[in-house]
C-alpha cells in the first residue's frame, strides 16, 4: 500500500505531500483544489508512466487538439502542456511523482528533452520544406522513474501533442518489465455499457460475482441476479447504460438495470472495478455521484469490504457532506484497531494536506465539525 | 453546521456558561447583534463538558476545520483540579498544531498563534484559582446588593444545617449565587439574564481581566 505521495510541479501543484494514506482515502477541497489531478497522480505512478494511462488521463480532461491531415480520418493529438506546472512546455518542464517510506521507493518523473536532429530524421523523415536548412526544434516526453517505466521516450508533434499512432509507434523504446500495478480509474461519467461489459465478461460466474450482486442488494434487497445482456441485433448505437438485465424479487420478467437510476450504475461500476484492480489501486472521482445520502454508509461498507478482500487501495474525491461524514461509520466499529481508512484535505497554496485519522473523523461526524 | 464553520469560535461547558459571555459582550461590544448570533463577531459553541472538550482529538479535529481562525476555549477549575493541571491537558492537545504554547498558563488568559490558527484560552475564574463561572460573577453583584449577598452567604451555610447536600468547596459558590438571583425579580434568572438585566454588573471592574483577553483574541 501506498502511504505517502510527493508531486512536484505536476498541473496546479508546484509541491504537495499526502501522508498518512490508509486503505480507504477521501480527498476533499474546494472547487480547483486539485482533488482530480491527485487521482490523475497515482493513475500516472502506478501504472508507471504507461502511455495509455497518460492518454486517458488527457482525453478525460478534453486536452486535446485535432490535426487536420485527412478530414475523413481526423487525427486528435493529446495536448501533454498541462500536466506542467506553468502550462509551458521547454525543454527542462519536469514533474515528477513520488512515494516515501516504502521499500523500495517508486517515483517518476516526465521530463521535456529535445530530439537529436539525428532521432528527428529517423522518426519523421526529411522533411522536403527544409532539406538542407537547420531543423526545427522538436521535443520529446522522457519518462524514468523506478520501478522502470514500459515506455521511456514519446516524439512530441509540432504543437506538443501526443498522437494515438505515435503510442504504438515501433520507435519507441518499450521496456519489458513486470506488469505494473492494476490500477482502474471510474471518472465522474461512468463507464459505459460497453466498457462496463468488457470488464464483466471477467468476472461473471466467478466468485466475484457474488460481490457485484451484494454490490446492488445494498441498494435494493430485492435483486436477485443480474446478467450481461448478449444483443442479437445489429449494434447501431448503443445507449451509455445498455447492457446489463436484473432479475428483482417478485417480478418475473427482468428489467434493465439502466432502468433503475444513476446510483445503481455506479456501485455496479465500483464493485466491478474493485475485482479488477486486484492488489493495486481504485481510483474514483465524485463517489458520492448519482447516489442519494441515504445510500452512502452502503456504499462505504462494500468499498471497505471489497477494498479489503481485494488488497485494493482506494482513493476517492468527493464534495459531499454526507459521502465524508458516513465514512465514520466505518470508523466506530473498532475504535482501537486502525481499519486504514483517512480524509486528506487539499487547499491552494498549502504544500501539505491535511490528514484526518480515524477518531478525528469519528469526532468530526458525531460533534458536526466541519471537513471539508 | 453554520457554528462548525464559523471563523471566530469560543467553546465553554454550559447553557448557562454560553449565556453569560453572550451577555457579557453584548454590553461591551458595539455591534454584537440584541438578539441571536446571526452576525456576531464570535459563534459560542457547547462543549457539553470537560472530558468532551478535552477529548483526545477532539480540540485538534476542530483546529483543522479550514473557515476556523481563531479558537477560543473557556474552562471551569473545578471538580478539585487545579487550574494548572487543567492547563496541561489543554496544551497536551493543542500543541501538535500549535507548538509555540507556552509552558504555564499566562495569568491574563492564554493566546497563541501557530502559522494559519489562533488559539486561547481561559479558565474561570481567573486563571489562577480554583473555582469556576459563579466564581467569576460573585463579583459582579452591584455594591448595593451587598447585603443581600451576605444574606445568601449565611442562608447556604444555615442550609447545611438543615441537611442541605451541596459539597464543600467549589458548590458552595454555586448555591450562593443561585440561591442571590432566586430572590431578584424576576426570581430564579439564569446568570446571563442576570446580567442583561444588570443585576449582575457587566461593567464591574472584576470583569476586565477576562474582557481584555477576549478582546484581545478575537481582535474586536
Amino acid at each position: 500500500m501506498i502511504s505517502s505521495l510527493h508531486i512536484n510541479g505536476y498541473r496546479g501543484f508546484q509541491r504537495l505531500d499526502l501522508s498518512g494514506l490508509g486503505r480507504v482515502n477521501l480527498l476533499v477541497g474546494k472547487n480547483n483544489s486539485g482533488k482530480t489531478s491527485v487521482l490523475e497522480a497515482f493513475h500516472l505512478l502506478t501504472s508507471r508512466g504507461d502511455p495509455t494511462a497518460l492518454w486517458q488521463v488527457l482525453w478525460r480532461r478534453g486536452e486535446r487538439f485535432q490535426i487536420e491531415q485527412d478530414p475523413r480520418r481526423p487525427q486528435i493529438d493529446v495536448d501533454v502542456s498541462h500536466l506542467f506546472n506553468g502550462h509551458e512546455l521547454h525543454v527542462g518542464s519536469k514533474f515528477k511523482l513520488a512515494t516515501k517510506n516504502e521499500t523500495p521507493e517508486k517515483w517518476l518523473t516526465f521530463e521535456v528533452a529535445e530530439l537529436s536532429p539525428k532521432e528527428q530524421t529517423e522518426l519523421f523523415g526529411v522533411d522536403p520544406d527544409t532539406a538542407g536548412s537547420v531543423p526545427s526544434q522538436r521535443f520529446a516526453l522522457q519518462i524514468s522513474g523506478r520501478p522502470t517505466p514500459a515506455v521511456q521516450r514519446i516524439a512530441l508533434s509540432r504543437q506538443g501533442g501526443v498522437s494515438s499512432e505515435s503510442l504504438n509507434s515501433p520507435h519507441i523504446l518499450r521496456h519489458r518489465s513486470a506488469d505494473p500495478a492494476p490500477t482502474q480509474y471510474i471518472a465522474t461519467e461512468s463507464l459505459t455499457g460497453t466498457e462496463l461489459i468488457a470488464l464483466w465478461s471477467k468476472i461473471q460466474l466467478s466468485p466475484h460475482e457474488e460481490l457485484v450482486l451484494a454490490a446492488l442488494k445494498f441498494l435494493d434487497e430485492d435483486i436477485e441476479r443480474i446478467a450481461a445482456q448478449v444483443s442479437t441485433q445489429p449494434y447501431y448505437n448503443p445507449t451509455p447504460r445498455a447492457g446489463f438485465i436484473i432479475k428483482r424479487k417478485g417480478s418475473e420478467y427482468p428489467i434493465p438495470l439502466g432502468s433503475m437510476g444513476d446510483g445503481m450504475w455506479r456501485m455496479l461500476t465500483m464493485a466491478v472495478a474493485i475485482t479488477q484492480s486486484k492488489g493495486g489501486v481504485l481510483l474514483v472521482d465524485e463517489i458520492d455521484t448519482g447516489l442519494h445520502y441515504t445510500a452512502m454508509e452502503a456504499m462505504w461498507r462494500l468499498i471497505f469490504r471489497a477494498a479489503t478482500e481485494f488488497e485494493v487501495q482506494v482513493f476517492a474525491t468527493t464534495h459531499s457532506y454526507d459521502c465524508v461524514h458516513s465514512l465514520a461509520t466505518l470508523c466506530i466499529d473498532s475504535n482501537d484497531a486502525k481499519n486504514g481508512i483517512t480524509v486528506q484535505r487539499i487547499e491552494a497554496g498549502k504544500n501539505k494536506a491535511i490528514p484526518y485519522s480515524e477518531n478525528e473523523i469519528r469526532l468530526a461526524a458525531e460533534r458536526n465539525i466541519e471537513m471539508r | 453546521m453554520d457554528d462548525s464553520n464559523a471563523p471566530r469560535q469560543l467553546i465553554v461547558e454550559g447553557q448557562d456558561d454560553r449565556q453569560a459571555v453572550v451577555e457579557l459582550m453584548r454590553a461591551h461590544i458595539p455591534g454584537w447583534p440584541k438578539q441571536g448570533k446571526l452576525n456576531a463577531p464570535v459563534i459560542v459553541n457547547l462543549g457539553n463538558s470537560v472530558s468532551e472538550i478535552l477529548a483526545t482529538d477532539y480540540l485538534k479535529t476542530i483546529l483543522k476545520t479550514s473557515s476556523l481562525k481563531i479558537l477560543g476555549v473557556m474552562l471551569d477549575a473545578d471538580g478539585g483540579v487545579k487550574p494548572s493541571a487543567r492547563y496541561d491537558s489543554f496544551r497536551a492537545q493543542c500543541e501538535e498544531l500549535v507548538p509555540s504554547l507556552p509552558k504555564e498558563l499566562p495569568a491574563e488568559g492564554l493566546i497563541a498563534d501557530s502559522a494559519d490558527k489562533r488559539i486561547g484560552l481561559w479558565i474561570m475564574p481567573d486563571n489562577v484559582k480554583e473555582g469556576g463561572l459563579e466564581t467569576f460573577l460573585q463579583h459582579l453583584v452591584q455594591p448595593e446588593d451587598g447585603p443581600l449577598w451576605d444574606h445568601a452567604i449565611a442562608s447556604c451555610l444555615e442550609a447545611k444545617k438543615c441537611g442541605a447536600k451541596h459539597r464543600e468547596p467549589h458548590h458552595v459558590i454555586k448555591a450562593n449565587m443561585y440561591s442571590f438571583l432566586s430572590w431578584q425579580d424576576p426570581p430564579g434568572q439564569s446568570p446571563g439574564n442576570a446580567i442583561s438585566r444588570s443585576v449582575l454588573d457587566p461593567h464591574s471592574s472584576s470583569a476586565r481581566p477576562f474582557l481584555t483577553w477576549f478582546k484581545t483574541l478575537y481582535g474586536i
